[in-house]
C-alpha cells in the first residue's frame, strides 16, 4: 500500500526540474562569461515513455546537453530572457510536484489515520 | 543539495569582483603621475565557467589583466609633478567603455540575486513539503 508508483514518479520528476533548476542557475551566472556555451535539461520524455512502459520511475534518464543557439559578439549564447521564463516555469512545475507529492502523504496519513 | 545557491553566489562574488575593479578604474580616470612613470593601469577581470558535472558549477574569477601602462602625456606646466616640458602622465582610460561595463556588472548581479531568490523560495517549498498546515 505505501509503495506508492506516483510518489516515484513525482519524484523522478522532481529530481529532473532540480537538475534544469541548477543548469539555469549555472546559466544565469554565466550570462557575462565570454565565450560561455548554455545547457539545457530534459527528462520528460524519458519519464514518461518509462511509465507508459511500466518502468521504474526512478530509472528514468535525466540528460543535460549544451544549446545550440546562436551565440553573441563575446561567444556567449546565454539568452537572459529565456532563462528567466524557463527559471519561473521550472519553479512553478517543482511547487505543483511538491504539493501534489504532499497531497499523497496527507491521503495516506488520513488512511493510517482511518479518517 | 541547495548546489543552485551556490551557483549564484558565485555569480555574485564574480559581478561584485568586476564592480570594484570598475570602480577602481573610474575613480582613478584623472590620476596624475609623472611623465618618468607609469601611468595607473586599468583592471580588467577575466571570468571563467566552472564546468563541473553534467549542469555545470558556477563562475570564477580567471584573473585581474593590468591595461596600458603608457597613457597620455598632458601638458600641465603648473602641476607639481610636471617634468622640464611641462608634461605629466594621465591614465587612457576610456570612460565609455567603463561605464559601459559597469551597467553590464550591474544588471548581472541584479540577475543572479532574482534567480538566488527564485531558488531560495522552491527550496522553501520543498522544505515545507508534507507539512499538515
Amino acid at each position: 500500500m505505501l509503495q506508492d508508483i506516483s510518489i516515484d514518479a513525482l519524484q523522478a520528476a522532481m529530481h529532473g526540474l532540480s537538475a534544469r533548476e541548477k543548469a539555469i542557475s549555472n546559466n544565469i551566472a554565466n550570462v557575462n562569461t565570454p565565450y560561455f556555451t548554455a545547457r539545457e535539461v530534459s527528462f520528460e520524455d524519458q519519464l514518461s515513455r518509462a511509465l507508459e512502459a511500466g518502468e521504474d520511475p526512478s530509472t528514468a534518464g535525466i540528460s543535460a546537453r549544451y544549446t545550440t543557439d546562436a551565440a553573441g559578439l563575446n561567444g556567449n549564447n546565454v539568452d537572459i530572457n529565456a532563462q528567466t521564463l524557463l527559471g519561473i516555469e521550472t519553479k512553478m512545475k517543482m511547487e505543483l510536484a511538491l504539493r501534489a507529492t504532499g497531497d499523497r502523504f496527507t491521503l495516506m496519513r488520513s488512511a493510517v489515520r482511518g479518517g | 543539495m541547495f548546489n543552485a545557491l551556490g551557483i549564484s553566489g558565485s555569480a555574485m562574488h564574480v559581478h561584485q569582483t568586476w564592480l570594484d575593479a570598475l570602480s577602481d578604474n573610474i575613480a582613478n580616470v584623472n590620476t596624475v603621475r609623472a611623465s618618468d612613470q607609469p601611468a595607473f593601469q586599468a583592471r580588467y577581470v577575466t571570468a571563467v565557467a566552472v564546468e563541473n558535472g553534467s549542469t555545470g558549477a558556477g563562475v570564477a574569477v580567471a584573473g585581474i589583466d593590468l591595461g596600458d601602462a603608457t597613457g597620455r602625456l598632458v601638458s600641465d606646466p603648473n602641476h607639481p609633478l610636471a617634468d622640464a616640458d611641462g608634461l605629466v602622465r594621465l591614465p587612457d582610460i576610456d570612460l565609455g567603455e567603463q561605464m559601459t561595463a559597469l551597467i553590464m556588472a550591474q544588471r548581472g548581479y541584479q540577475a543572479n540575486i532574482a534567480n538566488l531568490e527564485r531558488v531560495r523560495s522552491t527550496y522553501q517549498a520543498a522544505i515545507q513539503m508534507g507539512r499538515t498546515s
